[in-house]
């Protein structure tokens, strides 16, 4: 049907776990979000992915109609599973939070191609790596 | 319990990562779940010319409890944030403001009220009263993941045009169904069979749902999930399809097969400055164009199907 666009709005939130809290009560009641509608949807497409972080992208129409998306969870939540730390080093000039292997980097980037402005496997690295880098996580 | 809002708008040279170690630092003292502003963020079909909810900023917002423990815990995160933001040589604008609790699950609905389409046609949410009137037809209709709610001139105009032109006992087919609510308004004005076909597996439960809760009779209504016409059973008195100029026009080359002859074609879904477009495409294709309906920058068209 006809549709005009009125708000993208971007939720990064644990998988399972959407609730009308803040920050999705006030985020999508402000545009007249069926509020309820998104969190049963959301938290049925992410259901097996409990302990993530997954980004969703809520298109709203202008008539308050919506449709989402869920994307792969943040670089940053993948690198610290990957290495099995709880969070980046504080200054991650100096301090090293923990160590992913090339490969590990690599199934990273693999995974989050879809959602990446990258052209090839090895320019999605880069980008991964470069979060990596920002954490205080070591690429060996 | 209230809540403070705390936005962060970063401004560097990589947005996208500074925003990424904000919610990370966020998510470092336990608020797991935040609001991402991000102005390369592209909706499917685009942002329209106005383009009036798209951020103009990178941001991130998280929400702390207004209370000592919850205080003490923005305190950390302001902390944290300042090292961050030195680290990742990126600036952080805070600012903070304090949110009522409120009852999110249902202060949306407050944007939601019956609404009349015409002379007798009324949608209404199910957690308004609106007692009818003589004459009129009130469909009960949710908002929800199916476009439709009643309240877009697209929808409005399509369901003036179908009151106009249906006739009580006609087949009715509506292709791009969304949420169902032109075959539920065309089963109330006494349409024979409604049948729907929409591309969107979503759609089409949601339109099933709200037929059942119209109380439509299960054997008058057939909605499934398709491409444009395929699929339909038989042939309609009249099609409806409130959908997109470019779609209406592909849809031309093929509709007149699923119509009656004399039959009408219901669009919608057309801005203005495309109607002439669509109307050009119409009289190529054997239709002759009964009426055009605008309402704010849309325009609704009933054209006549002289074909065999």
């Amino acid at each position: 049907m006809a549709k005009k666009v009125m708000a993208v709005i971007k939720l990064q939130v644990e998988a399972g776990k959407a609730n009308p809290s803040p920050p999705i009560g006030p985020a999508l009641g402000q545009h007249g979000v069926n509020i309820m509608e998104f969190c049963k949807a959301f938290n049925a497409r992410t259901a097996s992915e409990a302990g993530m972080i997954i980004p969703a992208v809520i298109t709203v129409y202008q008539d308050r109609s919506f449709t989402f998306i869920t994307k792969t969870p943040p670089a940053a939540v993948l690198l610290k599973k990957a290495a099995k730390v709880a969070k980046g080093a504080a200054d991650p000039k100096r301090d090293r939070a923990g160590k992913v292997t090339r490969a590990q980097l690599e199934e990273i980037a693999k995974l989050k191609m879809p959602d990446l402005n990258a052209y090839d496997l090895e320019a999605a690295c880069r980008i991964i790596e470069g979060t990596a880098r920002s954490m205080g996580i070591e690429v060996v | 319990m209230n809540w403070i809002e705390v936005r962060v708008t970063v401004q560097g040279e990589d947005p996208p990562l500074a925003a990424e170690m904000v919610a990370e630092g966020f998510r470092s003292v336990g608020i797991k779940g935040v609001v991402v502003e991000d102005p390369s963020e592209q909706p499917p079909e685009g942002w329209p010319g106005d383009g009036p909810g798209r951020p103009s900023e990178t941001a991130v917002t998280g929400y702390f409890p207004d209370s000592a423990a919850g205080r003490e815990t923005l305190a950390l995160f302001e902390t944290q944030l300042a090292k961050i933001a030195a680290v990742h040589a990126f600036r952080a604008t805070v600012q903070q403001r304090r949110r009522a609790e409120e009852d999110w699950a249902e202060s949306w609905k407050n944007h939601f009220h019956p609404q009349r389409i015409s002379a007798g046609l009324v949608v209404k949410p199910s957690w308004r009263d609106y007692p009818a009137l003589p004459g009129e037809k009130i469909i009960e209709l949710d908002p929800g993941m199916a476009f439709g709610t009643g309240t877009h001139p697209t929808t409005v105009a399509t369901l003036r045009l179908i009151e106009r032109y249906l006739l009580p006992g006609q087949r009715f087919l509506d292709v791009g169904t969304g949420s169902g609510i032109l075959m539920i308004g065309a089963a109330l004005l006494g349409a024979g069979a409604v049948h729907g076909v929409d591309n969107d597996e979503t759609a089409v439960a949601v339109a099933r749902d709200n037929l059942r809760r119209n109380r439509i009779a299960a054997s008058r209504w057939r909605v499934h999930h398709g491409h444009l016409t395929a699929g339909t059973d038989g042939r309609y008195h009249l099609v409806a399809a409130n959908i997109l100029a470019d779609v209406i026009l592909d849809l031309l080359a093929d509709v007149g097969r699923v119509t009656l002859p004399g039959g009408t074609l219901v669009c919608s879904g057309i801005l203005e400055r495309q109607a002439d477009q669509v109307t050009a495409g119409m009289q190529a294709a054997g239709y002759e164009v009964l009426e055009t309906l605008p309402i704010e920058e849309w325009v609704g068209i009933a054209a006549r199907w002289d074909g065999a």
